[in-house]
C-alpha cells in the first residue's frame, strides 16, 4: 500500500474526507439513541449533510478504499482502528466490501438511509443479510460500492464438475453427423414470437403490483393445507407450532387480518376437519395469544405500525380471554400514539365484558389517563354493575377522571345513578358539576327533576357563578311541565333584601329558562323584569321575550 | 416540474427514443415509420430543450434524465430494456442534447448509432460521427468497476453459476442433516447473479443450456433460479423481489430429499404409489424450509413457490388444495422456468431431452391451463425463437450455436451466433468466431441468415466448450 507516512499531515481533501467519516461515526451513534423527530437526531443529520457538502465543494466523488483496520482516500489514511469492536473499516471489510463511493449529487435521504444501515444489528434483526446485501437491495442512486464475492464459497468441486462436462465436448464425428443431417433437414420458417397485447401488460402490471403486498394470507392457507394433509401426529404437532409462530409473526408486523384469519380457521374449520383427539394440540396457540408477552408485543406494534386495520384488530381481540385484561390495561398506560390508545380502548371494551371486576382494576392505576380510559371503557360496555366501581372515581384526585366518571355514571342508568350524580353536583370543579347536572338532565325522570330543583333551591345555589346557574336553569328547562313552569315563575318573581345582585342573577336564569320553555303565560312577568335596573335580569328577560314573540 | 410530470415526460422521452432506434434498425432512415417515430421523440425533447439541455444517461440498470433516475413502468419495460442493451453494446454512457434539434440531427444520431453496430469500437465511431452535429454530444459508458474483458466476464459468470450450484448442494446437505441454514451466502450469490443478468443476460442463460452435469437436481435448481430471475428482470421486478425469486428457484425442489432415491432415479415410469410419493415433494419442501429458518418476509417468499410450483394456473396439479387461492406470481414464474428446464434436460427416465423450440411449443400448449398465459408470453419472447444454445445452420452452410438473442423483437430471428463449423462441416480451428446476424453487406443485404435448426441434444453439441 502506497500511503503517506504516519506523521505526514493529511492533504486538505483527505482532511475533509476524514471529517465525513468522523461525522458518519458520530451520527451513527446519535441515530441509535434518538428517534428521527428528536432535535438531536435532526441536528446530527444536518451536520453530516454539511460535512458531505463541504467535501463536494471541491470534489465530485468521495471514493473510500476499505481495508481490515483502515480506510484510505486517495491513498491517504482517513480512518484507522486496530480494535475489533466498533471498527467501521472492519464492519465493511468482514463482508467483503472493498470500496465505497459517494457521488456529489447524494441526497439527504440517502445519507440518512446509509447511516441507518450502519446501525443494523445484523445478528438479531437481519440474520440473513450483510452490509453488501443491504446496499445491493437498497440500490442507492448516488452511492456505489465494490465487493469481493470470491470468499463466499469454495467451488473447487464444482469446477471439477464443470471440467468434466467440458471434457465431454462433442467430437468431430458428431459435428460431421450434424452437418450431414442438416443437408437433409427442412428449411425453417420460424414462428413470430407471441406478441404482448395491452391487456396482457395490464394483467402483468396488476399481478406485479400485488408483489408489494403482504403474502401472509397465502402463507396461512398453505400452512393449513399442510396441516390437513399431514399423515402423522408428529408432523401435525410440528405444523401447529409453525402456525403459532406465524400468528406471533403476524402480530409482530401488525397484520391482524391474517392473525384473525388463523384463529377463525382454527375455531371454525378445524372443528369439522380435525379429529377430536387432536383438538387440544391447538391449546398452546390460545395460551400464546393470551400471554402477557404477546400483549406487550401488541403494545409495541400499536406504537410502531401505522397501517393497522381497526376492523381486523377488533376481530382479533374477540379471540382473547379475560386473562389479557391486566396486560392490556398496562399497555394502555404505555402506548404513546393516539390511534394505538384508541385501539387498546376498543380491545378492552370487548375483552373487558368478560370480567368487569378485573377491568375495574384499571381504576386503581396510578396514571390518571389509564383510570379515565378505564372509566370510558366501562361506559362503552354499559354494564350497570360497574357503577359500584365507578362510584369511587367520583372522588378521584384528578378532575378529568371525576368528569369522565360522572359522564359514565350518567350513561349507566342504574338505580344508584342519581345518588352519585347528585353527590357530584357539589364537586369542587365547575366542569364536573356541570357534567353531573347535564347527566341528571339527560335522565328525564321525575326523580332527576326533583333532585335538580332541590339543587336550584338549595341555600348555597344562589352564590354560584352566574354562568353555572344559567347552565343549571337551561337543564331544568328540559322538563316542559307545570311543576317546572311554576318553579321558574316563582323564581322570577322572588325578591329578597339580602344578596340582591345574586338573587337578580338567579331571576335572570329563570327568565332565560322560561324563554327556552316558550312559556307565553310568563310574558307579562318577563316584560316587567325587562325593565329592571339589573343588567343580567334585563337582558335575559328581553331575550326570552324575543323568543316568545317571534 | 412536478415529480409526476417529470416521470411522465422522462418515460415518454426514453420510450420514444427506443422506438426510433428499433424502427430504424428495420427500415431506411427516411421511411415514414422512422420519421414519425422521430417526430414523436422530438415532441418530448424540444420543449425541454427550450429551457435546458437534456442528458439521457445510463447508470447501472437505469436511465437518468438530467441526473434524476427514471423509474421503470411495465408499459414501457421492453423498450427500456431494448435501449439499455443498445447503449451497452455501443458503450454509450450518455447522449447530451445542448439545444433544440431538428429531424435531420436525430437522423444523423440514429444512423450513426445503427451503423456502429458492427464496429470494433462502436462508441468511438459514434463520437467521431457526431462531430458534424455540434448540438449533440455523447459520453462513453462509465466504468463502475474494472472493465470486464469477454474472458473475465465469462470467468465471473461461470464462477457465479458454479457458486450457486455448490451452495444448493451445501443447503441440501445441511437440510438433510437437520441443521439451520443461513441464507446470507445464498443471498450474496443471488445478488451477484442478478448483477450479471443485468450486465449480460445471454451468457448466464447460456450456462443453463449446458445440461451434462452428473447431479441433475442441483444444476436444475440453479437453472430454474436463473431463468426465473431472467424472466423477473424482463418484467422489471425490483432487486429485492428478484432476489426472493432467485432464492426460491434454488430451493424449490428441496423437498425431493425426502423422496426415496430409487424412486427419484427410477429409469422407467412411476407406479401409482411412487407417483403419489413424488407428488409430496412440494409439501415436504415447504415443511423443510419452515424448519430451517425463522419466519419473516423472505421465508414466505421461499415457502410459497416451493409449495406451489407444481400447481397449475387453473389450480389443478399438486398438492391438491382444499381452499383454492390464486397461484402466487413468483410461483407461476418458477413453474414456467421449472418445466422449461426439465423438458430441455436429460433425465434418468428420458435420456434425450426436448430441443428448446419443442419445449417452448409444449409450454405454449399448456398456456392458460397449466401455465400463466401472460407470463408465458414474456418467457417465450425472452427465450426467443432461436433460444440460446440452439444449433442452427446458416445460408452459408456454416453451423453455429446461438449465444445471444437480439433484444429488438422485430429482429428476433437475427441473434448472435458462435460459428462451430465451416461450410464444409469441418470444425473451425482455434477459437470459435462470433457473428451477428444483423450484419449487412455493402448492398444492404444480410450477410448471413438462419435457414435450418437441428436438435443439439442429438449430437451432444452445446455451449460448454465456449462457456466453461
Amino acid at each position: 500500500m502506497d500511503k503517506q507516512s504516519e506523521n505526514e499531515p493529511l492533504s486538505e481533501e483527505a482532511r475533509l474526507a476524514e471529517d465525513v467519516i468522523q461525522g458518519i461515526l458520530k451520527t451513527r451513534k446519535l441515530f441509535t439513541l434518538y428517534p428521527p423527530n428528536n432535535p438531536v437526531y435532526i441536528n446530527a443529520s444536518d451536520s453530516i449533510v454539511d460535512k458531505f457538502r463541504k467535501f463536494f465543494e471541491t470534489n465530485d466523488r468521495l471514493s473510500l478504499k476499505i481495508f481490515q483496520n483502515e480506510i484510505l482516500f486517495n491513498n491517504e489514511q482517513v480512518y484507522h482502528n486496530p480494535e475489533k469492536s466498533d471498527n467501521l473499516a472492519l464492519f465493511f471489510f468482514k463482508d467483503g466490501l472493498k470500496e465505497i463511493t459517494f457521488l456529489s449529487s447524494i441526497t439527504r435521504n440517502e445519507i440518512e438511509d446509509f447511516i441507518r444501515i450502519l446501525i443494523t444489528d445484523f445478528e438479531h434483526d437481519a440474520p440473513d443479510d450483510d452490509i453488501v446485501t443491504i446496499l445491493w437491495e437498497r440500490n442507492f442512486e448516488h452511492i456505489t460500492y465494490f465487493a469481493d464475492e470470491n470468499f463466499l464459497t469454495d467451488v473447487s468441486e464444482e469446477e471439477k464438475a464443470a471440467d468434466n462436462v467440458k471434457e465431454k465436448v462433442y467430437s468431430d464425428d458428431s459435428l460431421k453427423k450434424a452437418y450431414h443431417d442438416s443437408l437433409k433437414a427442412e428449411t425453417v420458417q420460424p414462428d413470430i414470437p407471441v406478441p404482448l397485447s395491452t391487456d396482457d401488460i395490464q394483467h402483468l402490471s396488476s399481478d406485479m403490483e400485488m408483489q408489494h403486498q403482504s403474502k401472509t394470507d397465502k402463507f396461512v392457507v398453505i400452512l393449513f393445507e399442510l396441516l390437513y394433509n399431514s399423515t402423522d401426529l408428529v408432523t401435525f404437532k410440528e405444523i401447529v407450532r409453525h402456525i403459532e409462530s406465524t400468528l406471533k409473526y403476524c402480530v409482530s408486523i401488525g397484520d391482524f387480518r391474517s392473525a384473525s384469519h388463523i384463529l377463525n380457521v382454527i375455531k371454525d374449520d378445524t372443528k369439522k376437519r380435525v379429529h377430536e383427539d387432536k383438538k387440544n394440540i391447538f391449546d398452546p396457540i390460545f395460551t400464546a395469544i393470551n400471554s402477557s408477552s404477546l400483549i406487550e408485543d401488541i403494545g409495541r406494534v400499536l406504537d410502531n405500525v401505522t397501517a393497522i386495520e381497526e376492523g381486523w384488530f377488533i376481530s382479533y381481540t374477540k379471540h382473547l380471554n379475560e386473562t389479557t385484561i391486566p396486560p392490556f390495561i398496562n399497555i394502555m398506560g404505555e402506548v404513546q400514539s393516539l390511534k394505538g390508545r384508541h385501539l387498546v380502548i376498543e380491545a378492552l371494551a370487548i375483552i373487558g365484558q368478560l370480567n368487569i371486576k378485573t377491568l375495574a382494576e384499571g381504576l386503581k392505576n396510578n396514571k390518571w389517563h389509564v383510570v379515565r380510559d378505564t372509566i370510558h371503557i366501562l361506559g362503552k360496555i354499559g354494564n350497570s354493575a360497574s357503577i359500584e366501581y365507578l362510584a369511587k372515581s367520583i372522588s378521584h384526585a384528578d378532575e378529568r377522571v371525576r368528569r369522565e366518571a360522572v359522564k359514565t355514571i350518567g350513561s349507566l342508568k342504574s338505580p344508584e345513578t342519581l345518588l352519585y350524580l347528585s353527590k357530584a353536583l357539589s364537586d369542587q370543579s365547575y366542569a364536573v358539576r356541570i357534567t353531573a347536572a347535564k347527566a341528571i338532565g339527560n335522565m328525564r325522570t321525575k326523580e332527576a327533576k326533583k333532585a335538580l330543583i332541590n339543587e336550584l333551591t338549595s341555600k348555597d345555589f344562589i352564590s354560584k357563578d352566574f354562568t353555572e346557574k344559567k347552565e343549571y336553569f337551561g337543564i331544568i328547562a328540559l322538563w316542559p311541565d307545570t311543576e317546572v313552569k311554576e318553579f321558574l315563575i316563582r323564581t322570577l318573581k322572588k325578591r329578597q333584601f339580602w344578596k340582591t345582585i345574586k338573587n337578580n342573577e338567579t331571576r335572570a336564569c329563570a327568565a332565560y329558562a322560561l324563554g327556552i320553555l316558550h312559556e307565553k303565560d310568563a310574558l307579562p312577568l318577563l316584560q316587567k323584569a325587562s325593565r329592571s335596573g339589573n343588567k343580567a335580569l334585563r337582558e335575559n328577560s328581553l331575550a326570552a321575550i324575543n323568543k316568545l314573540t317571534t | 416540474m412536478e415529480d409526476k410530470e417529470f416521470e411522465k415526460i422522462a418515460k415518454g422521452l426514453i420510450n420514444s427514443f427506443a422506438l426510433v432506434i428499433k424502427t430504424a434498425q428495420i427500415h431506411h432512415i427516411n421511411n415514414v415509420a422512422v420519421v414519425n417515430a422521430i417526430q414523436k421523440f422530438l415532441s418530448f425533447l424540444n420543449p425541454i430543450l427550450s429551457s435546458e439541455a437534456v442528458t439521457i444517461e445510463l447508470v447501472g440498470e437505469f436511465f437518468h434524465l438530467n441526473n434524476s433516475r427514471v423509474r421503470y413502468s411495465m408499459e414501457y419495460i421492453f423498450n427500456f430494456e431494448f435501449l439499455i442493451e443498445e447503449f451497452k453494446k455501443k458503450r454509450l454512457g450518455a447522449i447530451i442534447f445542448e439545444e433544440i434539434v431538428q429531424e435531420e440531427d436525430i437522423k444523423t444520431l440514429v444512423n450513426t448509432i445503427i451503423s456502429s453496430s458492427h464496429a470494433e469500437m462502436p462508441f468511438q465511431v459514434i463520437h467521431k460521427a457526431l462531430e458534424k452535429a455540434p448540438q449533440i454530444h455523447v459520453k462513453e459508458l462509465r466504468k463502475i468497476r474494472d472493465d470486464h474483458t469477454e474472458f473475465k466476464k465469462k470467468q465471473l459468470i461461470k464462477r457465479s453459476y458454479l457458486n450457486a450450484a455448490a451452495l444448493t448442494k451445501d443447503i441440501t446437505n445441511r437440510v438433510k442433516a437437520g441443521e439451520m441454514v443461513s441464507l446470507k451466502r445464498p443471498k450474496r450469490t443471488i445478488g451477484a447473479i442478478i448483477d450479471q443478468l443485468i450486465e449480460d443476460e445471454s451468457m448466464l442463460i447460456g450456462m443453463t443450456t449446458i445440461k451434462d452435469y452428473d447431479e441433475y437436481t442441483h444444476y436444475h435448481s440453479v437453472n430454474v433460479s436463473i431463468l426465473s430471475m431472467a424472466l423477473g428482470h424482463k418484467l422489471g421486478l425490483s432487486r429485492k423481489i428478484l432476489a426472493n425469486l432467485g432464492l426460491a428457484g434454488l430451493m424449490h425442489d428441496i423437498g425431493k430429499i425426502q423422496i426415496p432415491i430409487d424412486v427419484l432415479n427410477k429409469p422407467t415410469s412411476f407406479t401409482d404409489e411412487e407417483w403419489q410419493l413424488m407428488k409430496q415433494h412440494p409439501a415436504h419442501g415447504a415443511l423443510l424450509i419452515l424448519r430451517i429458518k425463522e419466519i419473516d418476509d423472505s421465508l414466505l417468499n421461499l415457502v410459497i413457490p416451493t409449495f406451489e410450483h407444481h400447481l397449475n394456473y387453473d389450480l389443478t396439479g399438486y398438492p391438491k388444495l382444499r381452499h383454492k387461492v390464486k397461484i402466487d406470481f413468483l410461483s407461476s414464474i418458477i413453474a414456467i422456468a421449472d418445466q422449461y428446464d426439465a423438458m430441455t434436460s436429460a433425465r434418468v427416465y428420458s435420456r434425450v431431452p426436448l430441443s428448446p423450440e419443442r419445449a417452448l411449443s409444449t409450454l405454449l400448449d399448456k398456456s392458460g391451463t397449466q401455465l400463466d398465459p401472460y407470463l408465458l408470453k414474456v418467457f417465450i419472447n425472452m427465450i426467443g425463437i432461436y433460444p440460446i444454445g440452439s444449433l442452427i445452420v446458416l445460408n452459408s452452410n456454416e453451423m453455429g450455436l446461438v449465444f445471444e438473442n437480439n433484444t429488438n423483437p422485430d429482429l428476433i430471428n437475427r441473434p448472435r451466433i458462435l460459428i462451430i463449423s465451416n461450410s464444409a462441416g469441418e470444425r473451425l480451428p482455434g477459437k470459435n468466431t462470433a457473428v451477428d446476424l444483423t450484419e449487412k453487406d455493402e448492398n444492404g443485404n444480410y450477410k448471413r441468415s438462419i435457414i435450418k435448426t437441428l436438435d443439439p441434444n442429438q449430437y451432444g453439441i452445446n455451449l460448454a466448450e465456449y462457456l466453461l
